[in-house]
């Protein structure tokens, strides 16, 4: 049993590169990302001293492993994830209530998931724990000299820090008060006029859909609406018979409704309007298009791939 | 006398005229504190053998009498020993060469640390196996642990790290301890790396003591 801060911590990035690699939109992104709390959640309790991790026992066997003395090999009973989650509330001043609501939650999703036949993180919906998820990474990493770099990789943890940024009370009220602006200025239209808006909206959205656009319901009319954003992590390619398909996760950062006007801007004010479902682009390319291959018999595109590339262009004609 | 200077610039110092275990333990102590064996000893003779009836796991056991690769003792502590006190009093042909691995990465690409920090391996043992890391810290002052003969890469960094700490040491020059007898070897082993030469001799000996 290894209850030492080191291959705790190891592990919890490992984890965190494995949910990285998958589809924002996965349910199996969900699952890695819960797992890896857990353990860093775990390593942040064993750097005050891995002994806060054994389960009581009267032989104090459990004691003796996490002190590195007995039997390695034995198997040993360490405490329970929600009695973790409480040390690091009782230990850490910034891991208050909210980290601990939304690590709990994660957890719980994580016993649903691998205990029961239920599809937990496909009912949980990503904006609902990210931006938690993130903040309590955070908190739990700095606490042990870490940081969210150190943890994630400079991109993510770009991302995840302007996720954390986004998360503020105070916008939620003022968006809040937006969508209540909207949504009076629309129900004070015609019915007529409703039903023509609504309808020009979802043939937009039908239209932006195919544009790298994601289709959304205005929280303010409930009209079809768009959220575009800024693509992040890694590019996942799939390769076909005759196409490759490259995916890439989308932080969405604005959104747009046509139907009523509505429009906001930031991940932050997303999250408030509860429009801020991370999604993924599809690309589809030929394989010729994606390698930017050339055909050496097409003498008009071997002359423009020469010049795009700078060679010179010998002819004796 | 130990030139205290030389083994904090270069993590390694030599000391001649070893003249007993009791000397060796003596040294050892002027150091840091001994980290005794579980029989309460001080001192372990590590005997060089062909691995027939070595442990699964150890360096015996995968190599024999051949060289052994360049590494760091007890990579699968949490908190590796930090010194390495090793001691021949009777002489033998094979070496032992060693090379710090921190001067080794101050002089790479700055890719090479950052790879070492992004780098998790997997470590196993005939006990256990486990993840962990190969840059550590403790009170402040960092280390590294690579022992490729239980250490193997677990994510992308690790195995684009081992190609490259590879180039890394063939480019750097490594240092060699001939044993003419009665010599004692001081090595920082959070800092270097060592290996030893193929083994000729049926009966070399080696005395190690390991520091906190």
């Amino acid at each position: 049993m290894s209850w030492d801060k080191d291959s705790l911590l190891a592990k919890s990035k490992l984890y965190f590169e494995r949910a990285f690699r998958e589809d924002r939109a996965d349910d199996v992104f969900g699952l890695w990302c819960a797992m890896g709390l857990e353990l860093l959640s775990r390593s942040t309790i064993a750097h005050f001293s891995p002994v806060l991790l054994a389960e009581p026992d009267k032989d104090q066997k459990n004691i003796l492993s996490a002190l590195g003395l007995g039997s390695v090999t034995a198997h040993r009973k360490s405490i329970a994830t929600t009695q973790v989650l409480n040390l690091c509330k009782e230990l850490i001043p910034n891991f208050t209530d909210a980290e601990l609501k939304i690590a709990l939650a994660l957890a719980g999703r994580r016993n649903e998931e691998v205990h029961s036949g239920v599809a937990a993180f496909v009912e949980y919906k990503h904006q609902q724990w990210i931006g938690g998820f993130y903040k309590c990474c955070k908190i739990l990493a700095e606490i042990q000299g870490e940081s969210l770099t150190s943890l994630f990789g400079e991109e993510e943890a770009k991302t995840a820090e302007n996720i954390i940024k986004g998360m503020n009370g105070e916008l939620l009220t003022k968006v809040k008060g937006l969508i209540a602006a909207f949504a009076k200025v629309f129900g004070e239209h015609e019915e007529s006029d409703q039903a023509r808006l609504r309808d020009e909206s979802k043939k937009q959205a039908e239209i932006l859909s195919h544009q790298h656009h994601h289709r959304v319901t205005c929280p303010a009319c409930k009209c079809d609406a768009t959220v575009q954003g800024d693509t992040y992590g890694l590019e996942q390619i799939e390769h076909k018979d005759s196409e490759i398909i490259v995916r890439q996760s989308v932080l969405p950062t604005k959104f747009s409704c046509t139907a009523c006007g509505m429009k906001l801007s930031g991940y932050g004010e997303l999250t408030a309007a509860n429009v801020a479902d991370h999604f993924t682009h599809r690309t589809h390319y030929s394989p010729e298009q994606y390698y930017e291959l050339v055909d050496p018999n097409d003498a008009e595109a071997m002359r423009s791939y020469a010049e795009d590339h700078g060679y010179y262009h010998f002819s004796n004609d | 006398m130990i030139d205290f200077k030389a083994l904090r610039m270069d993590g390694f110092v030599e000391v001649e005229g070893l003249e007993s275990e009791e000397h060796l333990i003596e040294l050892a102590k002027s150091v840091g504190r001994c980290l005794p064996n579980p029989d309460g000893s001080l001192i372990s003779t590590v005997r060089a053998n062909n691995g027939v009836c070595a442990r699964q796991g150890t360096f015996s056991h995968a190599y024999g009498l051949s060289p052994f690769p360049m590494h760091t003792d007890t990579a699968y502590n949490s908190l590796p020993v930090r010194y390495l006190v090793l001691g021949m009093l009777k002489p033998s042909e094979a070496s032992t060469r060693h090379i710090n691995i921190k001067h080794v990465m101050q002089a790479a690409p700055a890719n090479l640390l950052k790879l070492a920090r992004e780098s998790i391996y997997l470590i196993e043992t005939f006990e256990q196996a486990k993840y962990t890391s190969v840059v550590f810290s403790s009170d402040g002052v960092s280390g590294i642990r690579y022992d490729p003969n239980i250490m193997s890469p677990a994510n992308k960094s690790a195995r684009q790290f081992d190609l490259e700490l590879a180039e890394a040491i063939s480019g750097a020059e490594s240092k060699e301890v001939c044993w003419r007898g009665n010599k004692a070897v001081i090595l920082d082993n959070w800092e270097c790396l060592h290996g030893r030469s193929k083994v000729v001799e049926s009966n070399r000996e080696i005395l190690r003591i390991y520091l906190e």
